[in-house]
């Protein structure tokens, strides 16, 4: 039995036998036996084959969007003259095919990695993606790669998005790799499916071989390796309780969650876009804490009709007719706009123009969203909330843009309810200042996410300071227990600390009473609630508000729920 | 416009507006746009020139909203190209 280690990519469990695909390195066998013109024949036969390759992979219609964009640009470069007539300038120079095929791609992979672009840097494993893909057409001479045929788990030097897409996706249990990084196009194309992945792992391929026993544990990262027999048995019942757990969710569909001690904690949903919708109502959550209205305004040339946001807040509106439905204002910036609002280049968007303040200075956008949450307010359960707040003057300012809203709406003789106006918290002066804040808001939403970002001042995307983006910081934790101190209206909770189980029992502690989640993870959040005894929970939060770091905390609930044995996914 | 060798040359100069810059479906889009015609198409950003038809050239030279680019266009159907290509740099903020 072998434990090694790697870098979670995608999420999951999966026990079953290895598969080792070979990433064939070229050799220059080729080259060296050849003449020129020979070798200029391999390489056009190796573009148009691979042109065919690409097409067929794309017209099989099991490839996702992400997996056919790549191939798409891929094809684009086959068809790029000038790039291709390159390559064929240093296979006349004497290079040898395979040599000039890797000196134009990296000369241009190198260029790419100059870029200030994250999309152009996304673009350097497409063309290495490429060129083994011409490389393999010319050295294997059309031989298929060895692909799986039954169910297995796949371990590979590498994964590529094109080794990826000629895949049965059905036989993959899982994915380890002994170089690729957690971000690639093949990790997002593993999360999207559901198919656990472990990149990093030095030296697999000397680990495993082929039928070798794998547990794979995408969560920590961890590739176990023909485990003893009570190993294998350990890890098989793990295996089967999350299946279990996943399983006695569907107890939970419908009811209220209470924890053990019955405090009630309201488990509604975040929705971005109308097929969250769906499957918020179809989960039953108990309203929709957070409706991001980023995707009725993104990736148009105009901005949408107060018609076209009517038609979708009237549905939300109907969906959850009893419940409660926060519609936030439009919430922007420089990092991410649309061609219709115009913004100076700014040197930190993340602190600059956004959110509410990016709004107030496109007033008419502001009044149309509001007017659509007005008019599509039948059941009179809609509400309008304000992101990245940072002043109280903003709220003052917004609530004038509601009255003249009101006075418009009473002119045209339209039929309203006025909606209740709250806000977000997300920037640490809102969050020190929740009792100013209530005397304007009608209720208040903790945006973990950004507050913890602002909070340890760390942007979770950048990889040097990513470690210090947690939202179980004891500094995050005081200050979500001073907005429930200070705030004298409801508290709830829409970022991503709401789902996560090591956190649910803090915020508990701490006093929130309304959590909302992601779709998917509303059953769980109310199975996990229901395991949870609140006045344990206040202990461990207090603890945690004396802790010196996230590590700690962390321990402090996982022991927790191993003294509880609490299961959770 | 004349140009060397007798032939027809037409540039214009012009800074990209849209959020996208020529990354992405923008620059797929112009390479489609600058294949079509038969002139010979220079890009060029802070001095350095590379063939518009080429989209490997195109995304390395990292054109970004706010740069400026020139383009010079040579051949029988110049006129018409520089026109077509200023007309879609212009619009290019509609296929994001």
């Amino acid at each position: 039995m072998i434990k090694l280690v790697g870098k979670p990519a995608s999420p999951g469990y999966a026990i079953g036998q290895a598969f080792l695909i070979s990433y064939q390195e070229a050799e220059s066998a080729v080259a060296e036996k050849t003449d020129l013109e020979t070798q200029l024949k391999l390489f056009e036969s190796a573009i148009s084959t691979s042109k065919r390759q690409i097409k067929e992979l794309i017209e099989s219609g099991n490839l996702s969007k992400t997996e056919i964009d790549i191939l798409n640009f891929q094809n684009e470069v086959l068809n790029d003259e000038v790039f291709i007539d390159k390559i064929r300038s240093y296979i006349k120079n004497g290079m040898g095919v395979e040599n000039a095929i890797k000196t134009s791609f990296n000369e241009s992979i190198d260029e790419l990695s100059e870029a200030k672009s994250e999309y152009l840097k996304e673009r350097i494993e497409d063309l290495q993606d490429l060129m083994t893909r011409l490389i393999n057409n010319i050295t294997s001479k059309n031989e298929p790669l060895n692909l799986p045929k039954s169910e297995s788990i796949i371990v590979s030097k590498i994964i590529t998005p094109s080794i990826f897409a000629s895949i049965d996706k059905e036989v993959i249990l899982g994915i380890v790799t002994e170089e690729g990084g957690t971000t690639s196009h093949v990790a997002i194309m593993a999360k999207e499916r559901g198919i656990p992945m472990i990149v990093g792992v030095s030296g697999i391929l000397n680990k495993i071989k082929n039928g070798d026993i794998i547990v794979l544990d995408g969560y920590n990262g961890e590739v176990i390796v023909n485990p003893a027999e009570q190993q294998l048995l350990a890890y098989k019942t793990r295996l089967e309780e999350v299946r279990v757990i996943s399983q006695e969710f569907e107890k939970y569909l419908g009811t209220k969650a209470y924890t053990v001690d019955g405090t009630y904690i309201k488990v509604q949903a975040n929705v971005g876009n109308e097929d969250d919708l769906t499957s918020a109502a179809n989960v039953k959550a108990e309203g929709i804490g957070l409706l991001r209205t980023e995707f009725l305004y993104l990736e148009r040339t105009n901005a949408p009709t107060y018609e076209d946001l009517s038609k979708l807040f009237k549905k939300a509106s109907e969906s959850f007719a009893s419940d409660e439905v926060i519609v936030r204002v439009l919430d922007i910036g420089g990092d991410k706009l649309p061609p219709y609002i115009n913004l100076e280049p700014e040197a930190n968007p993340f602190l600059g123009l956004r959110g509410i303040r990016l709004m107030l200075k496109n007033r008419e956008l502001l009044k149309e969203q509001i007017k659509a949450v007005a008019v599509s307010n039948i059941k009179g359960n809609l509400k309008v909330m304000l992101p990245m707040v940072s002043d109280y003057d903003e709220i003052v300012e917004s609530k004038k843009v509601l009255e003249e809203v009101e006075e418009e709406l009473k002119k045209e003789n339209k039929q309203f309810i006025v909606p209740e106006l709250g806000i977000m918290i997300e920037t640490p002066s809102a969050a020190s200042m929740a009792d100013v804040m209530s005397e304007v808001s009608d209720f208040f939403s903790i945006g973990t996410n950004d507050l913890t970002q602002y909070i340890l001042a760390a942007d979770r995307g950048n990889k040097n300071v990513s470690y210090l983006y947690d939202d179980l910081h004891p500094s995050v934790l005081r200050a979500i227990k001073d907005v429930v101190n200070k705030a004298k209206r409801p508290v709830g909770v829409c970022g991503e600390m709401a789902s996560e189980p090591l956190a649910i029992p803090l915020l508990i502690g701490l006093g929130i009473r309304k959590l909302s989640v992601n779709p998917p993870r509303v059953l769980a959040t109310k199975m996990l609630i229901s395991k949870i005894d609140k006045s344990e929970a206040s202990e461990l939060a207090e603890m945690s508000l004396d802790m010196k770091t996230a590590d700690q905390v962390k321990q402090l609930i996982k022991e927790y729920y191993e003294k509880k044995k609490i299961k959770f996914i | 416009m004349g140009g060397k060798n007798g032939r027809n040359s037409y540039k214009f100069r012009i800074t990209l507006k849209n959020k996208l810059g020529l990354h992405a479906r923008p620059a797929s889009i112009f390479v489609e746009t600058t294949k079509k015609f038969k002139s010979k198409i220079s890009l060029i950003k802070n001095g350095k020139a590379v063939d518009a038809k080429s989209i490997i050239g195109v995304l390395s030279l990292g054109v970004s909203q706010g740069d400026e680019i020139e383009v010079i266009c040579e051949g029988e159907d110049a006129k018409e190209t520089t026109e077509t290509l200023k007309n879609l740099i212009e619009r290019l903020g509609e296929f994001q």
